[in-house]
């Protein structure tokens, strides 16, 4: 499929729900990766890497709860909140330092609360929309920082407070990327980033002897 | 991979790649849900310390009979809907409900009620920079027929919008329960209100 053909998707849509905008944007998405434009992502170095192997053991595993929230520039943003939620879950699972996980309104003794906001550049569109209008040739580079606030809180004790920050630079067309970084799927970027912010929390948490 | 892909496209990239394709979704033509309400996570923090008051949902209303204006709500040509039974009355009692839940403070079957009167209920993505949206409601605490707390709260929304339909109008959905989101927490962050909760319990 051309580009001339993804730009004849009909303005006259009928919009039924949210998912459909994402599946037409997905599809335009799949388009743009799989023909004119080419499209890289690359996980930003500065945060330190951590793995799960890199978490300090909890002496005796505790239930937690969670309390997640996805923003996208400081606003809420309720989709990707509810969407990344279980993935969240998952890694708390994973890392094994909490004995049960639970979401919402199960009320457990230690509570984690975590904030990812989404801030990106306010031109990101136009600098898009000139290399749509090249074909391409006028690549651009567009940069999505992430930063997670998190607070860990035992009853009757003091909360701990936590901040990390990450950064997702994408390329669009003809341009380069970063030197020395790796080229990586959008989502593939997407996930290491995230895992990343959760997993240095919980490698500062479980070491500081939080847990 | 188990994240969700549509997860994975980052909002500069995401805007940058809408752009780039050129799509016309200037005027979409149909129906939009609202995703389903979340709470706020600094929200849960104003309710949590109000622990171990328990909240039910009282009766929530349009107040003089404007349910079909504060229910008539549009991005773009597209009409946008509550997807609590098609009712923003219904999207604000549900949102308090689930507010309160998240905070351990909910209990259906509680005497003490947060009843509601969605009066203001708009949202607007006409303009190619800013996205706005306000709502104002009178919240009623009520413990049988004892009121602790009645008051209207107003509150407005501004985020970064676009003249791009594909840009613009996903984000007027997700900022409308962000605009939500603000009406209650300026609600469980008034001071009058944690009175209430306070002295219902006496």
């Amino acid at each position: 499929m051309s580009i001339v053909q993804a730009l004849c998707v009909n303005s006259c849509l009928v919009f039924r729900s949210m998912h459909l905008i994402r599946m037409l944007s997905m599809l335009m998405v799949s388009v743009l990766a799989s023909g004119c434009l080419s499209m890289q992502s690359y996980v930003d170095p500065t945060l330190p890497s951590a793995g799960f192997g890199d978490l300090k053991p909890s002496p005796s595993p505790q239930p937690l709860q969670l309390l997640f929230e996805f923003q996208t520039n400081g606003n809420g943003n309720a989709t990707t909140t509810e969407q990344l939620r279980p993935e969240v879950m998952r890694i708390l699972n994973e890392s094994k330092l909490f004995s049960t996980v639970t979401a919402g309104g199960a009320q457990q003794s230690r509570k984690l609360f975590v904030t990812m906001n989404n801030l990106f550049e306010k031109d990101a569109a136009s600098k898009g929309f000139a290399t749509g209008l090249t074909f391409g040739l006028a690549g651009t580079t567009v940069t999505d920082r992430y930063e997670m606030n998190a607070s860990y809180q035992v009853e009757n004790q003091a909360p701990v407070h936590k901040t990390y920050q990450h950064a997702l630079h994408s390329t669009i067309g003809n341009t380069k990327g970063p030197e020395g970084l790796e080229p990586m799927k959008t989502a593939d970027a997407f996930r290491k980033v995230f895992e990343q912010l959760l997993l240095n929390l919980l490698k500062d948490l479980s070491h500081e002897g939080l847990l | 991979m188990r994240m969700p892909m549509a997860l994975a496209i980052p909002s500069a990239m995401f805007n940058a790649v809408t752009a780039a394709a050129l799509l016309a979704m200037l005027a979409g033509c149909g129906t939009l849900t609202a995703p389903n309400y979340q709470a706020k996570i600094a929200n849960t923090q104003s309710l949590m310390p109000l622990s171990p008051a328990r909240v039910a949902t009282g009766e929530f209303t349009a107040g003089d009979d404007k349910a079909a204006h504060v229910n008539r709500l549009a991005l773009r040509a597209n009409s946008f809907v509550s997807p609590y039974q098609n009712s923003f009355v219904e999207y604000l009692r549900e949102a308090t409900r689930i507010e309160l839940e998240q905070a351990g403070l909910y209990d259906a079957a509680s005497a003490l009620k947060i009843e509601g009167q969605l009066q203001v209920n708009t949202l607007n993505i006409s303009s190619a920079s800013t996205g706005t949206a306000s709502a104002q409601a009178r919240f009623i605490l009520k413990k049988l027929e004892t009121v602790h707390y009645d008051k209207v709260l107003r509150v407005t929304h501004e985020w970064a919008s676009s003249f791009i339909g594909a840009i613009a109008i996903p984000a007027g959905a997700q900022n409308y329960g962000a605009m939500i989101q603000k009406l209650l927490g300026a609600l469980f962050a008034d001071e009058d209100f944690k009175k209430g909760i306070e002295q219902s319990r006496l």
